[in-house]
């Protein structure tokens, strides 16, 4: 944000599609950031090397569903990677390298791995605390 | 209950021992700046009053933005000398007035050079809608001129036009070139025909500016402008991932950073970046492409390799710094982090980037922003004061920057910088008082480190004279770093 932007806030964010915003400045999306799918079309990097593609798709069914069933920043979190996500099915993310060898895993499985193995371990801990009290 | 706490408290005392402690000399510095609107303000008295407060919070820097468009003529007469900065046409006044009162206030400007006149920006312009004023193909040859004129003009002999002061203006040494350029609100195009070319035009910019302003006064250093911390990685987006941009900025290609012909290497002496973060300064970027606050790596090792390859000049170490840096808080801003998370986060900031080699970070802003017509979502509410001019906790802690981090089991980390070199004591909280837990020497930086070790909780704070910091928390050492 430069000073003039600062003080002005009169340009309109480009048509980007965003994700978690800075809190408090939600209508400053030009720094949001797009949280990485795990399916979807990849994305070459332009200086011409695919070596780290990232991908931009969706979570997986069964992701969605897991997350949004722990409470509401799993439904919160879900919904912003859906509200981020631009489908294989629907409109490219990247009209110009739609169809283009990947060139390596990015984020994918890991990261929706990463986000169930954090819902599990919620999920226990509120269980054993529950436990916890009850036999108190 | 209160006996339990107070066992406790002893028994983590009896745990945290003094262990090495760095000498202060010794320890690398941070400086800190602020941006703020009213350091340009018209009137003299608003703007002394602030910058007085920036100074007594403990900045050294002050970023100021230098609109190139209002400072130079809106149709340029013939005979307009660009590179002269007593041309006439030119209306320096504001920026001079700024200039003068930071520098009267002990504050260091560093002016950020941003939006080009219409008569600069280049041919088959777009819309404003696509294209704001100011960022379309600036010309770099334009660029140049305007910069030649800037730093001649603040190069400590030119002479005050307004005969206030008994000599020239002062000398400004730091000149930064554009910001954001990674989003297409700062420069366009981003993309031509799927092309990334936003990187090689900024490089003519930024290569202009340098030669511009080195010309005028080779004391002076010349920052790249800062890229916004997130991008889109996908071609055609509006806003490009800063290690594309960087990787294209200095030739180099794909993640194995391979080097490509460079007929005309990027030119600067302090690589910036604006590590504005979505979430707390120690969670990194979830794109491999995009820099938060603990990514500065990505972008060292760009600049690193360039360095090695010819493809970043001079052949000098580059610095590192970070322009743009901030948390809302609520209060006011509903929307914001609570106020003391806040501080927190600016600690741990401060704390990240200099452990990561930054030489100097800008807190955006002193003051809050009003918010906007529709609330507080478009304005900033990312002071370390409030509107009305009352201290956040934030304030504290920019003045003395204080954190404690656990590095293993037994061992924890105190780092911080005082408000003066000297003597600091880090006291620890017991049930009764604060008691003294050991002590540090704040060098000529100002800046502290010391390891103890200490196996249980402990509330920690630094003090320094009357001054004492935040308190920061160590939580038991259970297992590695915290």
């Amino acid at each position: 944000m430069t000073l003039a932007i600062a003080l002005a806030m009169a340009a309109p964010a480009g048509a980007a599609v965003h994700a978690i915003v800075p809190p408090g400045n939600s209508e400053a999306d030009q720094y949001s950031q797009t949280i990485p799918g795990s399916t979807g079309p990849r994305v070459p990097d332009p200086t011409k090397d695919s070596g780290d593609a990232v991908r931009a798709g969706a979570l997986s069914q069964g992701a969605e569903g897991a997350l949004r069933q722990r409470g509401a920043n799993g439904a919160a979190l879900a919904t912003a990677v859906a509200q981020t996500t631009e489908r294989a099915a629907g409109k490219s993310a990247a009209p110009a390298a739609a169809g283009r060898p990947a060139g390596d895993p990015g984020l994918g499985a890991g990261f929706q791995f990463l986000l169930l193995a954090i819902a599990a371990a919620a999920l226990a801990y509120a269980i054993a605390r529950r436990r916890g009290l009850a036999t108190r | 209950m209160k006996r339990v706490a107070t066992v406790l408290a002893l028994a983590a005392l009896a745990l945290a021992t003094v262990g090495a402690t760095e000498a202060g000399a010794s320890v690398r510095g941070l400086r800190l700046g602020l941006a703020d609107a009213t350091f340009t303000n018209g009137d003299a008295a608003v703007r002394d009053e602030w910058l007085g407060r920036a100074r007594d919070a403990g900045a050294d820097l002050v970023l100021l933005g230098v609109d190139w468009s209002a400072i130079a003529p809106r149709a340029p007469a013939p005979g307009f000398d660009a590179a002269n900065a007593a041309d006439p046409a030119y209306d320096w006044s504001a920026l001079d007035a700024a200039v003068r009162s930071a520098v009267a206030q002990g504050l260091v400007p560093v002016l950020d050079v941003q939006v080009a006149p219409a008569w600069a920006e280049g041919p088959r312009r777009p819309s404003a809608e696509v294209a704001p004023p100011g960022t379309w193909k600036p010309s770099p040859a334009a660029l140049g001129d305007f910069a030649a004129a800037l730093a001649s003009r603040y190069d400590g002999a030119f002479p005050d036009p307004t005969g206030l002061g008994a000599g020239p203006l002062p000398r400004v040494r730091w000149f930064q070139v554009w910001a954001e350029q990674n989003l297409s609100q700062h420069l366009n195009p981003l993309w031509e025909g799927g092309r990334l070319v936003a990187p090689v035009h900024y490089r003519r910019m930024l290569n202009a500016a340098y030669a511009a302003i080195h010309g005028a006064d080779p004391g002076a250093r010349v920052l790249v402008g800062g890229l916004a911390p997130y991008g889109d990685a996908k071609t055609g987006g509006s806003r490009v991932p800063p290690v594309w941009f960087w990787r294209s900025l200095l030739c180099l290609r794909g993640s194995r950073l391979r080097p490509l012909p460079c007929p005309d290497p990027a030119r600067f002496d302090v690589a910036a970046h604006n590590p504005i973060d979505v979430w707390g300064p120690r969670r990194g970027a979830l794109s491999p492409l995009d820099v938060s606050v603990p990514d500065i790596g990505r972008l060292r090792a760009i600049v690193r390799r360039a360095l090695a390859t010819g493809r970043a000049l001079p052949a000098s170490p580059k610095p590192f710094w970070a322009t743009e840096l901030w948390w809302d808080s609520r209060p006011p801003d509903p929307r914001g982090v609570p106020v003391y998370r806040q501080a927190r986060f600016l600690g741990e900031a401060l704390y990240e980037l200099w452990h990561q080699r930054v030489g100097a970070v800008v807190w955006w802003f002193l003051r809050d922003q009003a918010p906007g017509s529709d609330g507080f979502a478009a304005t900033q509410q990312s002071g370390l004061l409030y509107r009305d001019g009352a201290a956040k906790p934030a304030y504290r802690e920019f003045r003395f920057p204080f954190v404690a981090r656990r590095e293993s089991a037994g061992k924890a980390l105190l780092w911080g910088k005082a408000p003066a070199a000297g003597p600091v004591t880090l006291e620890s909280r017991r049930p009764g008082g604060w008691a003294p837990l050991t002590r540090a020497t704040a060098g000529l930086s100002r800046v502290f480190l010391v390891r103890i070790a200490a196996t249980g909780p402990l509330r920690i704070r630094a003090r320094q004279g009357s001054d004492t910091s935040l308190l920061a928390s160590l939580t038991a050492g259970k297992g590695g770093p915290q």
